[in-house]
This record gives structure tokens, C-alpha cells and sequence, in this order.
């Protein structure tokens, strides 16, 4: 039993896999192996998953009963070993023999720790995002693998940040994982997460959110508000810059974080009432200024509008009772709103609407003062 | 017009103005230590915060050439500053210079425009609104002081003109270089901003809905009228007209059709103002061509003689997609078919677009004439002939049938099988250059010829294979026609005569190789009537 067991091991050690390709494929096949080839000589992921990609987009990676049969018999007699056989082998087979594995073989790897190997953790957990169901069980190894990943290897960490940003398995668990991360993976994750992150991915990343309760939130915003707050700065200033089209408030899929960033920075009232100066003196300039067209106008308009809504809803949040020169200024803003009334398409009356009681409810008389 | 001023400052259905920004272009001399306005525009605003300051624009001056450079500077004023500077240019009207707060400029001679409104863009777009602010809401008044002698063009080459306007443009978006014609003047810019107008049209397509919004400061007994006109093959297919009152009024109106340009415009009745105007259409169907290719598809690849690959062509799969309302009406086509025709019989008519070489059609006999008739447009003009195969035989044929005497032409034709260097071949082109000369003289007397003909060879210019013939003016937009063919083989097959869109460019192609072809060896034969007679 004791050399059947350890035979079907030393099989799947020394399993490999050529990768061949007839010269009658077509012209994308042999591009594909082409780049698979380049990539595996130069050390580049990038060429890897490309191939990787394209095969799951097409007949997936594998589809041998053997293979799957002799993965599963490895593992049934030593998790552990093949673990380690699987870890150890090149990425390609690694991706192809872990396709062979079902969600409990990998969520097992990940509880044992990968074998330390950062690169096979990876491929666990992203063989793993490919699928819907979440069950319980899956959930805690993604989150401790997510952790795992983010402390052992910055650059696949950053990887991940970026090439599983639409995934939307993976924002689902945002709100879960984020407060696992240490200090430094948060920062990272603030750094490399896209701020013209499109509107239609906002449903679903608020949702995950939700699931943190104020104090995960504040743990988290520690850590990368600053970061956040000031990249989405520069976005909007890029934006201004560039006058490219807007026609509406802007709305970042990652909204909820960069509003809870927002709001984190300007939790003094002090700063918040910095803040809204500041974008309230541009936003003046900015309306006697000369543009070539409406396009431009409006584009400069709207990024105004952007950061004023969400600077307003953090204020109302935060309970903050502006000093009366930013009350002037809001006031005065609001004139200025309305002389662009017509900048405003019909679905923007909505946003239009809100900033105006934002604006009415922040200068509300401080019911202390005298 | 003082009355103008007054009453378009004053007139509330424009705007409730507090201030006026004055943007000032100039161009200083170094020497003389002079400032020439290079365009001035003050614009009335009313702004919610007013600061009276005055902004240098360009902190430093910005050369232009070694004589010149170019400042803008830009002031907020009050509004009796803004009209102090309009009574002073009205009473400085045919004087060399004003100061309107900023010390002398020198202006050419103003002549002073009535009230002008200009209208948005729209689906028509108007190109003056490339020398405005921001004229985006409902359009603008304008009094506007007219500089016909414009002496800053004669100061400066067109390449520097060209880099002044680009100077002001990179600071402000004020385009004289398109708009060239507003150089050197002075504007008063009254925006309509107390109103809003939008609409829409249902789903038949035959109404608009109009909701007109002014401003809460205008009084309720405030009336304006509203019209709105479709026109199409210049009969007017759709009308409305309704009155309006503050604050807002919403209504329907039949229109007919309102597929086409309509043409909607806001009057005040009591004043005799426009307050709005605009002309849209709307987009009934879309057309688009969708190309995919993909990451590694497959490629065209092009070999050279030896077999080896030479080029791999990426292709895209291409399709059409149509999106919008299918044509419910195709009366539009019929009409829109009959106005081409005609518009191509029109074209032919003034020889913009002629064919020749076609079995019973026009032939050679046919081309000459026509050609020795656009020649005869250059009465008045230069004339530029440009073709390779040119000689004194084609010359003969054509250009000495012209009857304006005097009448200028350069040609430039091309030996370019010549090779300078080779001293035999150099005997060729003298013996050909004397054999032209020959021709020439021998078959006319040149009464009334004004010709300078140069070739082309060797490594004076460059080889070409252009055949045009242009008429050229310093003052007046150039005309070329792309011949198709030589003279030598015009009419003999088939091939077009047709005017040149942008003719500019080919002019100025023809310039740079003229004057590239400016030595001993290239002149075949130049002489003007003056040496004859």
C-alpha cells in the first residue's frame, strides 16, 4: 500500500508537461506559445497569464480524466506532499495541475500555507476567484490567503491589486479582507487601486464594504486615507487639466472608499473647512475663465461639482458647522451653481438636487452659538 | 450707437452685468518702443464675486520676431470704465492710437459696427464664436470697432502673423488665425445670460416641447416671444410661435417636421432684442463602422522577391451598425437627389469638375478650350502652371490665347531624367533649353506675353509629378484646379479637371520649388510685354 501510495506520488512528481504545437494551428495558437515561451524564459508573468488567459477562455486549461485522477489519488494520500510536488513544479504546470484540483484541494493548500511558495499561493487563489460559490470555508481561506500573499510578496500582492480589480468574486470579499491587511499591504492596495475605477463596478464594491462596521473602517482608513484622498486629488486635477468630457458628477467605482478617505482626513473641522476653501477659490477662478468650447466648461464644472459633493456629504456627516466666510463662500457658490444651471443634463437633477441640500444642511445655524 | 451701448448694457433681458473684463493682445515694437493692438475684447459678466484686478498674462513679453513681441494682459472693470473706454474709441475713430487704460495703442482705421448678435453653436456652428468667451449659453451682442486698415499685417511676414495668433491662442482661446479677419479689433461682448431654453420632440417627430426658464430678477409682467422655423430646400416645412413669461413656461408646439435645422429664436419685443437663438437638428440615425480585430489574428503578409516575409498586415473583420429611426419619409432623398444634380451641373457649369476622354464625350479639342478659359480667369491675378512635361509647344497652345495683356504666368516643368553632373548630359539640357527658346520665339511676336517658364533638373528642386494650374492673388482666396493629366496629353484620355478644396497649400508647394529653381541653369525663358513694346 506504502509503495502504491508513494509510486502515485512519484508520478505526479514526475508528471511534466510539454507544451507543442502543430504548424498547421492557427496564427493565434502559435503567437500564444510564442509569448508562453517568452515568458517563461524572461521570468514574466505578464506573457505567462496571457497564455494562461487564453486557454481558459477557450477550452480551459485541461481536460485529461488522467491527470485529474492521479491528482486526486496523490492527494488523497498525502495533502501535504502533494502540495509541495505541485508547488515545486513551473508556473505553467503548476496552473495546469492545480486546474485539475477541486475547490477543497485548494482551499486545503492554502490552509497548510502554500509551502511558503507565494507564487502557487497566488494561483490557489485565483483559481479559486474564478467561481461564484462562496461558501464559508472558501471565504476564510481567501481572506488568510489574501493576508498571506500581501505579507509575503509585495510585487504579487500589486499584481493581484491590479489584474483582479474587475473580478468581481474578488470585490465581493473587499470588505472582509481589507481589515485582515497589514498596514503596509493597505498602503499598497491605496496606491495601485485605479481611481477612474468605472461607475458600474460602485454597486457592488459599496456592498462589500458595508460589511465593515466603523471600527474595521477607521483601521483601515489609518492606514491608506491619506494616500487615497490625495491620488484622488490629483485625478480630479488631471481631469481639469485635460478638460475632457463630463456630464455629470463623477463616480468612481471605488466611491465609498475614496468618501470614507475624505472623510477620515477632514475629521477635523479645521481641515475639512481648508479643503472646501480651497476648491470653492478654484471653482470661481475656474467659472470666469475662457474655454474653447461647452465640452471644456462643463468638464471643469463637473470635476468641481465632484469633489464639492463628496467634501458636503463628508461635512454633513462629520456634523461640521462652517465658520461665516466659508458660509458666504457656499452661498456664493450656490449663485455660481446657478448660472450653470444649464450645464445640467436631466439625469444629472438628481446630484444637482443633492448638493443643494447638502449645502443647506451644512449651513444650518450652529444651534451653540450665540 | 452710444444709444446701443446704453441699451444693450442696460437691457436686463441680456444680463444683470456688474463688471466687464477687458483681454488685451499687443504687439510691441522694440525699437520704437510702440504697443499695436492685436485684438481687444471686452466682455460685460455679471459675476457673483467681483474683484477689479488686473492680470499680466504673459509675465514676461513673448517674441515674435526681432521687432516684435506679444503681451496679453486681462483687467476686470467696473461698468463705467467699459464705457468710458467705448465713447473714447468712438471719438478716436480715424486717429492712429487710444488709450483705453493700458496707455497708447496703435489702431488702424475703426469703423464702427451696428449691434451684432451672434449665436451659439449648435448643430450650426458659428466660426466668430472663435474669437468670444465662452459664448455658450444663448448667444451674444456685440459692438464691435472694426480695424479695416489692419497696419500690424503689414508689419509682419504671414509666418509671423501665423505665430502671433499661435502665441495668443496657447494663452487665450481667441483663434485669428482662422478668424483673421478680426485682427487688430476691438470688441464689446454683451452676453445673453438671463435665460434658458430647452425642448425636445416626441416620438412622432412633429412636435417640439419647449420649457423656457428666466431669470427669477425679471418681473412677471416680463413677455418675450418665441419662434421657432424648420427650413428645408429653403422653403420654411415647419412654424411656431408662442409667448413667454417669467418665470418659466412650458409648451408644446407643432413643427411639421423636425427632422431638419430648426431655427428657434427668443426675441424681447419692447426692446428689439434677440435673447436667444440657436439652430439644431436632431440626430435621427447613426452609422458606424465597427472594426475588431484580435490580439493574434490572422495577417496579410506581403513577400519580398527572395520569399522572404517583407510586412504582416494586422486586419479587422469590419462591420455596419445602424442605429436610430429607419427613413419613414424618402421624399428627402428625392429632393436631396435633385439638388445634387444640379449642384454637380453647377460645378461643371463654372468648371470645377470636368471630364474628358470618354467615348463621345468631351476630348482633347474640348480641354484645350476649357483650359485656355480658366487661364483667362487669371485677369487680374498671377497665374501658376505646374507640370512636368510641359514645353513650349503646350505653351503655345494655351496660355498664348489669353487676351489680358500683360497678364503674369510662372511655369515650372521638370527634366528631372537629367544629370547635371554629367557633362554631356549638360550640353542636352542647354540644347533643349535653346530649342524651347527657339519654339517660343518663333511662334508668336509676344505682343502682351508676360511668361517665366523654369525646369526643373539634375539637383536644382526636387523631381515631381504634380499637375496644376492655380491663380493666385495676395488678396483673395487662391484657386486651383488638379489637370490630370499633362497639357501635352490633355483630353486624349480619360481624366478630371477638378477644383482644389484647400488650394493654399498647393500654392505655397509651388513657391517653395519655384523659388528652389531660381538659378541660371533652371530659367528656359523669361520675358514681359514691356521688352517688346
Amino acid at each position: 500500500m506504502e509503495k502504491r501510495s508513494q509510486g502515485i506520488l512519484l508520478k505526479l512528481q514526475a508528471a511534466e508537461m510539454k507544451t507543442e504545437i502543430g504548424a498547421d494551428a492557427p496564427q493565434s495558437d502559435h503567437e500564444f506559445i510564442r509569448i508562453l515561451q517568452e515568458g517563461e524564459a524572461e521570468g514574466n508573468l505578464d506573457k505567462i497569464y496571457q497564455f494562461v488567459s487564453a486557454c481558459e477562455r477557450g477550452n480551459g486549461l485541461l481536460r485529461n480524466s488522467v491527470v485529474i485522477d492521479l491528482v486526486r489519488q496523490a492527494y488523497e494520500q498525502s495533502p501535504e506532499r502533494t502540495m509541495q510536488i505541485l508547488a515545486g513544479k513551473r508556473h505553467l504546470e503548476r496552473c495546469v495541475f492545480l486546474s485539475a484540483c477541486s475547490e477543497e484541494m485548494k482551499i486545503m493548500f492554502i490552509r497548510m500555507g502554500a509551502s511558503g511558495n507565494m507564487l502557487f499561493l497566488y494561483e490557489c487563489l485565483r483559481q479559486l476567484l474564478r467561481t461564484e460559490s462562496h461558501s464559508l470555508e472558501k471565504v476564510e481561506a481567501v481572506v488568510s490567503g489574501i493576508s498571506m500573499l500581501s505579507e509575503g510578496d509585495e510585487t504579487l500582492w500589486e499584481r493581484w491589486i491590479r489584474t483582479e480589480e474587475y473580478n468581481k468574486n474578488w470585490q465581493s470579499l473587499l470588505g472582509r479582507i481589507l481589515p485582515e491587511l497589514g498596514s503596509d499591504a493597505l498602503l499598497l492596495f491605496a496606491k495601485t487601486i485605479r481611481m477612474d475605477f468605472p461607475e458600474n463596478q460602485y454597486a457592488q464594491i459599496s456592498n462589500s464594504l458595508s460589511q465593515m462596521n466603523a471600527k474595521k473602517m477607521e483601521r483601515v482608513q489609518h492606514a491608506c486615507a491619506s494616500i487615497l484622498y490625495s491620488r484622488w486629488k490629483e485625478y480630479l486635477q488631471a481631469l481639469r487639466e485635460k478638460k475632457s468630457a463630463l456630464r455629470g458628477v463623477l463616480m468612481s467605482g471605488y466611491q465609498e472608499l475614496i468618501f470614507q478617505s475624505l472623510r477620515y482626513v477632514c475629521r477635523d473641522q479645521a481641515v475639512w473647512e481648508r479643503e472646501v476653501m480651497d476648491c470653492l477659490s478654484l471653482f470661481e477662478e475656474d467659472m470666469y475663465s475662457w474655454y474653447t468650447n461647452v465640452v471644456e466648461l462643463s468638464a471643469v464644472f463637473f470635476v468641481h461639482m465632484s469633489q464639492l459633493f463628496l467634501l458636503l456629504h463628508a461635512g454633513a456627516d462629520l456634523g461640521v458647522y462652517p465658520g461665516k466666510k466659508l458660509s458666504r463662500m457656499l452661498e456664493k457658490a450656490e449663485q455660481q451653481m446657478e448660472v450653470q444651471e444649464y450645464l445640467w443634463k436631466n439625469d444629472g437633477q438628481e446630484s444637482l438636487k443633492s448638493i443643494r441640500q447638502l449645502i443647506e444642511t451644512i449651513l444650518v445655524p450652529d444651534p451653540g452659538s450665540s | 450707437m452710444t444709444d446701443a451701448y446704453k441699451r444693450l448694457s442696460q437691457a436686463h433681458s441680456l444680463g444683470f452685468y456688474n463688471c466687464c473684463e477687458m483681454t488685451t493682445a499687443f504687439l510691441f515694437h522694440k525699437k520704437e518702443k510702440k504697443a499695436y493692438n492685436f485684438f481687444t475684447i471686452f466682455v460685460l459678466e455679471e459675476r457673483v464675486n467681483v474683484k477689479m484686478v488686473k492680470t499680466y498674462l504673459t509675465p514676461s513679453l513673448i517674441s515674435v520676431n526681432s521687432q516684435f513681441s506679444m503681451g496679453v494682459t486681462r483687467s476686470v472693470i467696473s461698468l463705467e470704465e467699459a464705457e468710458k473706454c467705448y465713447r473714447k474709441l468712438r471719438e478716436t475713430m480715424g486717429q492712429s492710437a487710444v488709450d483705453i487704460g493700458d496707455g497708447k495703442l496703435s489702431i488702424g482705421t475703426m469703423e464702427e459696427v451696428p449691434p451684432v448678435f451672434v449665436q451659439k453653436n449648435s448643430t450650426v456652428e458659428i466660426r466668430l464664436n472663435e474669437v468670444l468667451k465662452n459664448n455658450f449659453k444663448n448667444g451674444s451682442y456685440l459692438l464691435e470697432f472694426f480695424d479695416s486698415e489692419k497696419p500690424i499685417c503689414r508689419l509682419l511676414k504671414k509666418s509671423e502673423m501665423k505665430k502671433s495668433c499661435d502665441i495668443l491662442y496657447r494663452i487665450v482661446p481667441v483663434n485669428l488665425f482662422t478668424i483673421s479677419d478680426r485682427i487688430g479689433n476691438v470688441i464689446f461682448q454683451f452676453p445673453s445670460l438671463n435665460t434658458r431654453i430647452s425642448y425636445h420632440a416626441d416620438e412622432t417627430e412633429q412636435y417640439l416641447t419647449y420649457h423656457v426658464q428666466l431669470d427669477r430678477r425679471l418681473s412677471g409682467d416680463t413677455a418675450f416671444q418665441l419662434t421657432s422655423e424648420v427650413i428645408d430646400d429653403n422653403t420654411t416645412v415647419g412654424f411656431g410661435t408662442m409667448t413667454v413669461r417669467a418665470p418659466e413656461t412650458e409648451m408644446k408646439l407643432y413643427l411639421g417636421d423636425t427632422s431638419k435645422i430648426c431655427r428657434t429664436t427668443l426675441m424681447d419685443s419692447e426692446m428689439q432684442l434677440i435673447i436667444s437663438r440657436q439652430e439644431t437638428s436632431y440626430i435621427r440615425h447613426m452609422e458606424m463602422r465597427m472594426h475588431i480585430g484580435s490580439q493574434f489574428g490572422k495577417e496579410r503578409i506581403l513577400y519580398r522577391e527572395d520569399g522572404e516575409i517583407l510586412e504582416s498586415i494586422d486586419i479587422s473583420s469590419a462591420e455596419t451598425i445602424r442605429n436610430g429611426l429607419p427613413d419613414r419619409q424618402n421624399r428627402g432623398e428625392w429632393i436631396e437627389n435633385r439638388r445634387y444634380r444640379l449642384r454637380m451641373e453647377e460645378i461643371e457649369g463654372r468648371k470645377e469638375f470636368l471630364r474628358y476622354g470618354l467615348p463621345n464625350g468631351a476630348g482633347r479639342k474640348e480641354a484645350i478650350s476649357d483650359l485656355r478659359q480658366l487661364m483667362c480667369r487669371g485677369d487680374g491675378h498671377k497665374v501658376y502652371l505646374w507640370d512636368p512635361y510641359l514645353n513650349a509647344k503646350d505653351i503655345l497652345e494655351t496660355w498664348y490665347y489669353t487676351t489680358t495683356y500683360g497678364m503674369k504666368l510662372n511655369a515650372i516643368t521638370s527634366r528631372a531624367d537629367l544629370d547635371k553632373n554629367d557633362a554631356n548630359v549638360k550640353q542636352t539640357m542647354e540644347d533643349w533649353i535653346l530649342e524651347q527658346r527657339c519654339i517660343l520665339q518663333k511662334g508668336s511676336n509676344q505682343y502682351g506675353i508676360n511668361l517665366e517658364l523654369r525646369c526643373q533638373w539634375g539637383t536644382y528642386g526636387y523631381p515631381f509629378h504634380d499637375r496644376f494650374l492655380m491663380i493666385v492673388d495676395d488678396k483673395e482666396k487662391p484657386q486651383v484646379w488638379s489637370l490630370g493629366a499633362s497639357v501635352n496629353s490633355i483630353g486624349k484620355h480619360h481624366h478630371i479637371i477638378q477644383k482644389v478644396l484647400h488650394p493654399q497649400m498647393i500654392v505655397e508647394a509651388f513657391e517653395e520649388l519655384w523659388n528652389a529653381l531660381s538659378a541660371e541653369e533652371c530659367l528656359v525663358w523669361k520675358r514681359d510685354p514691356r521688352e517688346y513694346f
